[in-house]
């Protein structure tokens, strides 16, 4: 075996996450983040540390002394808010996210039902793998966040048929669509499902994401915009809410996503 | 086909088990012979979206133009030995787009190889169709794929040419799915490490018989589908899908489930982007093939170029077929490997 002795391995590696990792941990960091109330910080707190089994009881506590779209908004959304900071700064990673978003939405189950007239979202998207595609893991986080950043979400699944597709968009009526194909023989669906859309005079976003497909080629066919991974999509969902077509969704992409 | 529980390693050093060399290796196709003491390159591709339509135009892509683009580079750069390897697009599961295509690249094998003396052959990667919230008991074929559909695929690659016979199995990946996404390691123990080595081990006792039966050689499988997924997602310096520590140990836990194929009798070697090939290597003895840094044109992984020196075949992943300056993409794709290999 040759020997290592005396080589220096940083001239061909540098460990860019290690020099990028915060220093602080999770608790120094909420103590920055979390409300000041302590209702409502115990409520967020649930969310930040991931606590299944406690969330509910806690939630229903939180109820008795405040009002229920506080206790989503200022306690849960909040806990969820220092969870995204704690992402961005290389602390939490995207498992961390997916059980938040999890326990943040046990929570609002519960809040929600106490909401005169019910609690509303910010709109409705449509997701789903193309027919032929039975990959869905990317889409199935991106629906996890795109919910909790408060949008409701219809999951058609995968492999979904196009006239399927199709028939539940003439059916919904949703702000936008989202579509996933991590292969380069189903990522032809997208134009399809795009010309048909147009055909009916449903000119609406269309999404699409995947290991197939890249920037160029969503911009390739009308209503085509791309989302390259999950925490992108609340973000360019949050300026279709805004009321930007596809063509402006494309024009200022960059800006939209930002680091994302 | 009988199943042999592996209980020691096959080597008691790591200076044994590298560039190429294996304490079982294996022969087949045209003069190939791997892990015989040289690295060999293994080329992989994909057809352009569109040729999958028709079966003239898909037999076309990857016979004479795919397959005949490689064998000439080969010649051209002077490399003794090359491997291609061809991952079944998913519609050919129908025989008249696949049957075509694995007989039409073994006569192009057999051509070059009496004209030129190039040892070569084909690995087929059949597809695993299945759809776990199905269900996967017999008779299911009607609605995904699985299983019947599966071992026909078996039939159609061996009973025209197929000179080793893989896959990239997905038992356990509804598990690994949800582990990999929540961070739980223990789903995936169970989801992979277990049931999913128990889905090999049904898998592969029939895959080998269907092999041995068309004097074909069953060569191995992956975790592509946890292990990989893992990987991906855990993916570069500043990626924050998985923690780079849990990736690395779905990996040794997919170790346990890829070795259960060479328990259920095939002999290698086992399939390019199984990573844990280097484990199973130094516990069963057979030869693997890896990838790493010569496979960017699908992935940029680190972790391939940690086990690079301990491969027999070496790979490029996979590539489209398209023109670029030196050639189309897999004539240069094989000249990278092919060096990398021969260095």
């Amino acid at each position: 075996m040759l020997s290592r002795e005396g080589a220096d391995f940083t001239v061909v590696l540098r460990r860019y996450d290690i020099e990028h990792q915060v220093s602080m941990t999770p608790e120094e960091m909420a103590k920055k983040l979390l409300p000041k109330d302590e209702v409502f910080k115990k409520v967020a707190e649930e969310v930040l540390y991931m606590r299944f089994k406690t969330v509910g009881p806690v939630v229903m506590e939180a109820l008795k002394v405040r009002d229920p779209l506080d206790v989503i908004n200022q306690g849960l959304v909040t806990g969820m808010e220092a969870v995204a900071k704690l992402y961005a700064e290389h602390v939490y990673f995207l498992p961390e996210i997916m059980m938040a978003a999890k326990v943040m939405e046990i929570g609002i189950a519960i809040a929600e039902k106490q909401v005169p007239g019910g609690r509303e979202t910010k709109g409705t998207i449509i997701m789903h793998a193309v027919e032929g595609d039975p990959h869905d893991i990317g889409k199935n986080i991106a629906a996890v966040m795109v919910r909790s950043s408060g949008y409701n979400v219809i999951d058609m699944g995968r492999d979904v048929p196009i006239k399927d597709f199709i028939a539940k968009v003439e059916e919904v009526r949703p702000m936008m669509v989202s579509g996933t194909a991590l292969m380069t023989t189903t990522m032809a669906v997208f134009p399809q499902e795009a010309k048909i859309l147009q055909e009916k005079g449903i000119e609406i976003p269309l999404m699409g994401c995947g290991g197939a497909v890249n920037r160029e080629y969503a911009n390739s066919y009308d209503l085509g915009i791309y989302s390259e991974k999950a925490p992108q999509t609340p973000l360019i969902a949050d300026k279709v809410r805004e009321g930007y077509t596809w063509k402006q969704v494309r024009e200022e992409w960059d800006s939209i996503v930002g680091g994302n | 086909m009988s199943v042999t529980r592996y209980t020691k390693m096959a080597y008691d050093c790591a200076d044994d088990m590298v560039f190429g060399t294996a304490k079982s290796p294996v022969a087949y196709g045209f003069g190939l012979k791997i892990g015989a003491g040289h690295v060999i390159p293994e080329i992989n591709y994909a057809p352009r979206p569109g040729t999958e339509k028709d079966p003239e135009k898909l037999r076309k892509e990857y016979v004479d133009f795919i397959t005949k683009d490689i064998l000439d580079r080969a010649i051209t750069a002077g490399f003794p030995d090359v491997q291609l390897e061809t991952e079944w697009v998913s519609q050919m599961n129908q025989a008249k787009l696949s049957a075509p295509v694995v007989a039409g690249q073994q006569e192009m094998c057999e051509k070059y190889h009496e004209e030129y003396g190039l040892n070569c052959g084909t690995r087929q990667t059949v597809p695993d169709q299945r759809e776990a919230d199905h269900g996967l008991r017999s008779g299911m074929d009607s609605v995904h794929g699985y299983p019947e559909k599966l071992f026909e695929c078996c039939d159609i690659a061996c009973e025209n040419g197929c000179n080793n016979l893989s896959i990239e199995s997905v038992g356990g990946k509804e598990f690994a799915d949800y582990a990999v996404t929540n961070g739980d390691i223990v789903a995936f123990l169970f989801g992979v490490g277990y049931l999913g080595s128990i889905d090999m081990t049904w898998l592969w006792q029939q895959m080998s018989d269907i092999a041995r039966k068309n004097k074909c050689v069953a060569g191995g499988d992956t975790n592509c589908s946890g292990a990989n997924v893992s990987m991906f997602m855990a993916g570069g310096m500043m990626d924050q899908d998985v923690q780079r520590t849990f990736s690395a140990v779905t990996r040794a836990i997919s170790a346990a489930r890829t070795l259960c194929a060479w328990e259920a009798g095939a002999i290698g070697p086992d399939k390019d982007c199984g990573y844990e090939g280097v484990i199973v290597k130094a516990i069963a003895g057979k030869p693997t093939t890896q990838e790493g840094k010569n496979c960017q044109c699908a992935h940029c992984d680190l972790q391939g170029n940690l086990i690079a020196q301990c491969c027999d075949l070496w790979s490029n992943e996979s590539v489209e077929y398209h023109p670029e300056f030196g050639g189309t993409s897999v004539q240069c794709w094989l000249g990278t490997i092919g060096y990398e290999a021969s260095s």
